[in-house]
């Protein structure tokens, strides 16, 4: 599943013991108090009152964004590093509630350690099948709960089509989110005989940069749903899609694109989009690894901006950011730095999780480690709905 | 097959000198659990292609775990013990197929969970048996070189901001002459220092003929790897093609055999052949732009062959394309990438100086990075300043000068 071992042995001792959780989440601490000007583990500073009431309100809506696919804290928070995500600092953290230890506990490969993020429990199955993740995913929960049909997932094509869905038997089809994949959308046009050259939009058709993939033809089913949501759902053109993926960068820019467009069109009330630009470090190349953390930061910042001017949204949202898991560090004989995340050591495990939206406290951080499991539990409390078959605990910072 | 059944005849199929050398230690492997136990066979069923640094590693690691006290051993391999390895994984051919093996038994700890306990566990056996292994005769003082072509630049990138506070880092080298002075510096190294494998320069462009000519230099590029990465990228295609996994796909590339690659028509001798085959097909990815090869060819080349002299040269890489698009063959867009080049060219030098930090010796260790493009330019040596910087005007020798090599 993930990179041979190789050797017990493969080079010296440098492992950085100081490469433990709290040790990770120092830099973020550290950022804080220089920002702020008081000590910040474990307390609440600078905290905005919540608006009464809102937990647990149905109304609210709540979208989740993976900062994926594994940034490391020496790219992000850590002081060299600080350049690559100036929004995150200057706009996004001042505004909400900042959780400098995540532990991710699971398998450290995208879509399983994603699926467990969606389901609340760290799946096990294996990374490079695209199979349905074994306990009910958030989006089980919230439609069983609500009756409404409105969760939507955003996701890169290398495997997340089912990320929607389970394969629980009390939950499933019945319940589960729509998948939309944005490459596979603009394959479908591509392919629909547009007289337009595919070579135009490869980058925004990247999708694994550890190894290649098979990609088979879509089927023609596939190709008439994805040009149905294109025209019914995100009311768009093929030509004015297809102008509009030109002006795009990448991958991500894409899926933004969708998202937004999805937002204006649908107002779904939950909603997973996943970034998986940054990724793009399998490929061993560091400047397009910054480049992809740097993309993933303006963003983040897009899709809040895109909450507060929506009117469906605004006052009324939730956004949870976090990275699916790290990154290797750069000491870690067992692999080649940012590379992979192969290792399983702290730095790949630990990230964070901002959490912006009414009833979050501003200017809050919050040094005690959590889960990525706990997301679910915790969506659950503030949209209203149980979530029993989670191994997670809720957040009680977001409550 | 349990470890202790194991035999001089179970080693039959390995290529001569690793079987002798199984033989020799065939009571410490008997003892040691499969869990652990592969790792080992798969760095002795390719002794016959390793450097001779490495050889007298994994002996004398060996020699440290034989002598170990029954307490010690059983401390140390317990928890390796402790993992219950599911049939599919025992009836394995782990001893002809360790990277099989591997593989499977990877993805096997992350399934169950287990992958932390084991990294815990080989660092401690590791670290264990490190502490006890006699230091090495006193060996020269290394020296490593990375640098780059001079169309490297990009103004607003801070170089070497990892490195800075290890050493003295110059912000104006004046060096109209720099790859005479590298083939200078190498030319006298090489000459004083006759060892197989000693000096080594490691190139991200087309072979610079001044340095090839010289003897007693490893010269390795990434033009001259491309037969290796040829293939590498045909049994991609396949994969494509036929819709392996990822995890068969890792293994059909670590079988692949210098003859697989047309690696002879790189160089005659079979331990470089296996070695950049390696560096390819196996390790860390497959390394397709040239900033990435070079990077990870300078690690490996610093923790394999433990060099005295290591001259690493960054060239530009192509712009961003998909490993699918370098796999189908398509012709890509070729524009170099200068500035994105020499960010991966600083991480580089980073990556490089930390792999250099762990030899045998590093503590005397010189290590340089000169940037020609920006002018800047960082050593790291035991009499250099530490985290200083100088706007002063500097020629390369006069900077090597402040680290007191040997040469």
């Amino acid at each position: 599943m993930q990179q041979a071992i190789g050797s017990v042995f493969p080079v010296s001792t440098d492992l950085r013991s100081t490469e433990s959780p709290s040790a990770i989440s120092f830099y973020r601490r550290e950022f804080f108090k220089a920002m702020c000007g008081v000590a910040a583990s474990g307390t609440i500073f600078g905290a905005g009152l919540r608006p009464a009431g809102l937990s647990g309100n149905r109304s609210q809506k709540l979208i989740l964004v993976t900062f994926g696919g594994g940034a490391r804290d020496s790219e992000t928070f850590a002081p060299e590093g600080q350049r690559n995500i100036p929004r995150l600092l200057a706009e996004l953290i001042p505004q909400g509630t900042f959780f400098t230890q995540v532990v991710n506990r699971g398998i450290l490969g995208h879509y399983v350690a994603t699926a467990s993020i969606a389901t609340g429990v760290y799946e096990s199955f294996n990374n490079f099948v695209a199979a349905a993740p074994d306990n009910p995913t958030v989006f089980e929960y919230y439609r069983r709960s609500s009756g409404r049909n409105d969760a939507w997932v955003i996701a890169p094509s290398n495997g997340f089509q089912r990320i929607g869905i389970s394969a629980h038997k009390g939950y499933g089809p019945d319940f589960g989110a729509t998948v939309i994949q944005p490459k596979q959308i603009l394959s479908s046009v591509l392919g629909n005989g547009k007289t337009v050259s595919a070579i135009d939009y490869e980058h925004l058709l990247q999708d694994s940069y550890d190894t290649p993939v098979y990609q088979s033809r879509l089927t023609q089913q596939e190709s008439d749903f994805n040009l149905h949501l294109l025209a019914s759902i995100l009311k768009l053109s093929m030509e004015n899609f297809i102008a509009h993926a030109r002006t795009l960068n990448s991958a991500d820019e894409l899926s933004v694109f969708i998202t937004r467009q999805l937002m204006r069109n649908l107002a779904p009330s939950l909603l997973l989009l996943t970034l998986h630009d940054i990724d793009v470090a399998h490929a061993g190349a560091y400047s397009l690894y910054l480049d992809g953390i740097q993309r993933a930061d303006r963003l983040c910042a897009l899709i809040w901006n895109s909450i507060q001017s929506d009117p469906e949204y605004s006052g009324r949202t939730t956004l949870l950011i976090l990275p699916d898991f790290g990154r290797d560090a750069d000491g870690d004989s067992g692999g080649n730095g940012f590379q992979h995340h192969r290792t399983g050591g702290p730095l790949a495990r630990t990230t964070w999780l901002l959490a912006l939206g009414p009833g979050i406290r501003e200017n809050l951080t919050v040094d005690r480690p959590i889960e990525p499991i706990d997301v679910v539990p915790t969506i659950g409390a503030l949209m209203g709905f149980d979530t029993p078959l989670t191994r997670g605990r809720t957040i009680s910072e977001l409550l | 097959m349990i470890p202790r059944e194991l035999t001089v005849r179970s080693f039959e199929r390995y290529p001569p000198q690793g079987r002798a050398f199984a033989s020799s230690y065939l009571s410490v492997l008997q003892r040691l659990p499969i869990a652990v136990l592969v790792s080992f066979l798969d760095q002795i069923i390719g002794w016959d292609w390793r450097f001779p640094a490495e050889r007298n590693q994994l002996e004398a690691e060996l020699g440290v775990i034989k002598n170990l006290s029954t307490n010690e051993f059983e401390q140390l391999t317990q928890p390796f013990a402790k993992i219950a390895l599911p049939t599919e994984l025992t009836h394995l051919d782990w001893i002809n197929a360790p990277p099989e093996f591997l593989e499977r038994f990877t993805a096997y700890l992350w399934s169950s969970h287990q992958i932390d306990g084991y990294r815990a566990a080989a660092r401690l056996l590791l670290e264990q048996v490190s502490a006890q292994i006699p230091p090495a005769n006193k060996r020269r003082q290394p020296l490593v070189v990375v640098t780059c072509t001079k169309d490297l630049v990009a103004a607003d990138y801070p170089l070497f901001l990892k490195l800075r506070k290890y050493g003295l880092y110059a912000m104006n080298i004046q060096a109209s002459n720099g790859d005479e002075w590298i083939s200078e510096l190498l030319s006298r190294r090489s000459a004083e220092e006759k060892s197989p494998y000693a000096h080594w320069f490691l190139d991200g462009g087309i072979t610079s003929a001044f340095i090839s000519a010289k003897s007693n230099v490893v010269y390795l590029s990434y033009e001259q790897a491309e037969p290796v990465r040829s293939a590498v990228l045909n049994v991609m295609a396949s994969a494509v093609r036929s819709g392996w996994g990822p995890e068969v796909l890792r293994l059909r590339l670590t079988q692949l055999r210098p003859s697989d690659c047309n690696a002879e028509a790189i160089t005659e001798d079979p331990i470089l052949q296996h070695f950049i085959v390696s560096l390819l097909a196996d390790g860390s990815g497959t390394q397709i732009y040239t900033t990435s090869f070079v990077q990870w060819s300078a690690r490996e080349i610093l923790r394999r062959a433990q060099p005295d002299t290591l001259i690493v040269r960054i060239t530009p890489r192509v712009r961003q394309r998909s490993l699918n698009d370098f796999v189908s063959g398509r012709r890509g867009p070729a524009e170099p990438d200068f500035r994105g080049s020499l960010i991966d060219g600083d991480l580089a030098a980073y990556y490089t100086w930390l792999e250099l930090r762990k030899l045998p010796g590093a503590e005397q260790s010189v290590f340089l990075a000169w940037f020609p493009g920006p002018r800047q330019a960082l050593l790291i040596a035991p009499d250099a300043p530490k985290n200083v910087d100088t706007p002063n005007s500097l020629s390369l020798n006069q900077l090597l000068a402040l680290g007191h090599l040997d040469t």
